[in-house]
């Protein structure tokens, strides 16, 4: 990589940026710290350990938990990665600092905004209240300052995508032969389909949601706002993913010590990711009445398309931590495992979180299924498979690399390890625990989203072990992943509270066994993917959305009739694809 | 010792998962253990994890671990 012209931490090379990241990271803590909090709150509550508030009021919990830590945890976390991923890989800094404290400001401003009216839902004092759940379906209605809220977050993250295409863009016009280098290249695809998909919600919100609640429209379509949310929904899944996949193709294998496997192979995997992240949010509509079958199935092809930039991912990154190992002299069929450095909570916490993705994987083909998902739907076994993913996969990496960035961006040396290490221990433990009894109790069907799961006059029958069972281990494994929290938050703490010293790695990245040069030009064409990506969420969307606002108006029934040339359009698109389903049957 | 003692903390941690999906496996094959079995089963893996741990290397390969701990 071309780092050898500035050497020295992060911050001796780039202390502007440094300090955007670091308070984007900061303001991303304190989300993960209150979010965890309410998570425990909502174990204690649904099992009837502690029940602090009325039960009416567990939706403001479940609300500023979801929020709290998948939108404002983990993009707050996200943006600065690749902000340091950008300006690394470039060995540039940002176009403009003024530009980028701009849209952390909106960000954040955003956050507060949402934040304040989720939690005025607590108090009778305050007018306020937003427990709509992070999905917001109507008819559920939120306070305008919520969804406000919302729109200026993601406004804010789509000028941070735009300031990471500027660096490129500058530093293309002063490089115009050069690959782009794999860890820009992996934020502009990111970015490239998170607009795309954000589209979406920002429409539900800006255009029905927000005027809605605001009393300048009468009511809005519960399908048709759904259907956009989950335009943005699954690609929203992939955004929070993707930088984790970042790090684990070029830190993991730099902390394995070894070298990336191929840099061709993680191309492919983010472009597959930019075109097929969004034409695949209508599998979380599965059971909604209103959307024919025949879409669902070719959303269900889609997604289980999906599953080959995973594999592909886990091939490459364990490929890449075994030349690592062997680097360090480690030999055998498994032997080698013994040499990876696992007492670097940064690896631990790393490979466990991959170890972890990889059940999730297996729940996740259960959710992708039509037929299978019937049984699952709206259970707790849906809880328990997102936990793997977002609550470990993406926020157990997103941890265990702040033990790595921390000192990059601080210039000191992280407090203790070793409490790092059982950080990352416990949190693998607890959501063990928590999130096993979740899906197995979804199977019995436990409902999601609920203040009291338990039913008078009636039992579950659980397969293996009692009810009993399964909730003492969703109450411990709670506890665990909150103590863990707290561990991680006290690490953080004293470290930033320490003095600077000299004695830290440079800043840098892992190198490649094959790299750009391996890849073939055509992958960095980053026009032709988006127009392919842009293809596709057309052949997804437009039937599914021009029959929905056929038969209901915009507005739902009763709303406003619907304009005649999408009743044509509709009709001609069903029957092509009624029968593309009947050859394919 | 063969392993480091993060290792070694590391293989206890994902021992956990391992115990927990076992139980499971076990009641589709027609056995069914209490939590304090399990709890014992589990105890009886994490000796034999010790007791692999410690006993001398038989092959006499070097202790692959660079970390003198
Ligand atoms: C301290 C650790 C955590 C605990 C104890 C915890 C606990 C829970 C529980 C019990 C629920 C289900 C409530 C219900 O269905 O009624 C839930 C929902 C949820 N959790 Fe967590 N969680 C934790 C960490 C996380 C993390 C790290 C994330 C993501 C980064 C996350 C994201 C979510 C989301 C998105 C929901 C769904 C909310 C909804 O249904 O609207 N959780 N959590
Ligand atoms: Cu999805």
């Amino acid at each position: 990589m071309s780092l050898g012209a500035n050497s020295g931490t992060y911050l001796d090379q780039f202390p502007g940026e440094a300090k955007v990241i670091r308070t984007a990271f900061y303001s991303s803590f304190i989300a993960l710290g209150i979010g965890a909090l309410m998570g425990l709150l909502q174990v204690f509550h649904r099992l009837d350990i502690l029940r602090l508030i009325p039960s009416e009021d567990y939706y403001s919990y479940l609300t500023l938990h979801a929020v709290l830590l998948v939108l404002t945890f983990s993009i707050f976390f996200l943006v600065g990665v690749f902000t340091w991923a950008v300006t690394t890989s470039l060995d540039r800094g940002l176009e403009d600092l003024r530009y980028t404290w701009g849209w952390y400001g909106l960000m954040a401003v955003g956050t507060l905004m949402a934040g304040v009216a989720i939690i005025g839902g607590f108090f009778d004092s305050i007018p306020m209240s937003a427990a709509v759940l992070y999905t917001f379906y109507a008819p559920l209605q939120a306070h305008p300052l919520f969804y406000l809220g919302l729109a200026l977050f993601i406004v804010g993250s789509w000028l941070a995508g735009l300031d990471w295409f500027r660096s490129w863009w500058a530093w293309r016009s002063e490089n115009p032969d050069e690959r782009i280098p794999l860890p820009t290249f992996m934020a502009l695809t990111t970015t490239l389909f998170w607009i795309i998909s954000s589209m979406g919600v920002a429409i539900s919100v800006v255009v029905f949601l927000l005027p809605w609640s605001l009393g300048l429209i009468g009511q809005v379509d519960a399908l048709l706002t759904r259907t956009l949310f989950w335009f943005f929904g699954h690609a929203v899944v992939y955004f929070w993913l993707m930088p984790a996949y970042m790090l684990w193709y070029v830190m993991l294998p730099k902390i394995s010590g070894g070298k990336l496997f191929s840099d061709p192979l993680a191309r492919v995997v983010f472009v597959l990711f930019l075109i097929l992240s969004t034409p695949t949010g209508i599998h979380h509509q599965y059971l909604d009445p209103g959307i024919a079958e025949g879409f669902k199935f070719i959303v269900m092809v889609n997604t289980m398309f999906l599953l080959l930039p995973s594999l592909l991912t886990a091939f490459t990154v364990v490929a890449s931590m075994e030349h690592g190992a062997r680097q360090r002299g480690g030999t055998g069929y498994f032997g080698w495992l013994r040499a990876l450095p696992w007492r670097d909570p940064v690896f631990a916490g790393m490979a466990l979180a991959g170890l972890m993705f990889a059940a999730a994987g297996f729940s996740g083909m259960i959710n992708a299924g039509m037929n299978i998902n019937y049984l699952v739907h709206n259970t707790w076994w849906i809880v328990g498979h997102f936990h793997l993913t977002i609550g470990t996969a993406v926020a157990l990496t997103f941890m265990a690399t702040t033990y790595w960035f921390l000192p990059q961006l601080t210039n000191k040396e992280i407090w203790s390890k070793s409490v790092g290490l059982a950080q990352v221990l416990l949190w693998f433990v607890g959501m063990t625990l928590m999130s096993n009894a979740m899906h197995r109790s979804g199977l019995v069907g436990v409902p999601r989203r609920t203040a009291e799961p338990q039913y008078s006059g009636f039992d579950y029958e659980v397969a293996a072990g009692s009810m009993a069972e399964l909730n003492m281990q969703v109450a411990i494994g709670g506890t665990l992943l909150f103590i863990s929290t707290l561990l991680f938050l006290t690490v953080v703490v004293m470290t930033v509270w320490g003095s600077k010293v000299d004695t830290l790695p440079a800043n840098g990245y892992a190198e490649t066994l094959s790299g750009p040069e391996d890849a073939p030009l055509v992958l960095d064409n980053l026009k032709l993917w988006t127009a392919i990506a842009v293809v596709l969420v057309v052949l997804a969307y437009a039937l599914p959305l021009a029959s929905i606002i056929g038969r209901r108006g915009l507005f739902g029934p009763g709303g406003s009739p619907s304009p005649q040339f999408i009743d044509t359009l509709v009709f001609t698109g069903q029957a092509i694809v009624d029968s593309a389903v009947g050859v394919i049957r | 010792m063969r392993i480091s003692r993060a290792g070694l903390l590391v293989a206890i941690a994902v021992l956990v998962p391992i115990v927990v999906e076992l139980r499971t496996v076990l009641v589709h094959l027609g056995v069914e253990m209490s939590v304090t079995e399990t709890g014992l089963l589990a105890a009886a893996m994490v000796g034999v994890l010790l007791a692999w741990a410690v006993a001398p290397d038989v092959r006499g390969r070097k202790r692959s671990n660079g970390e003198s701990e």
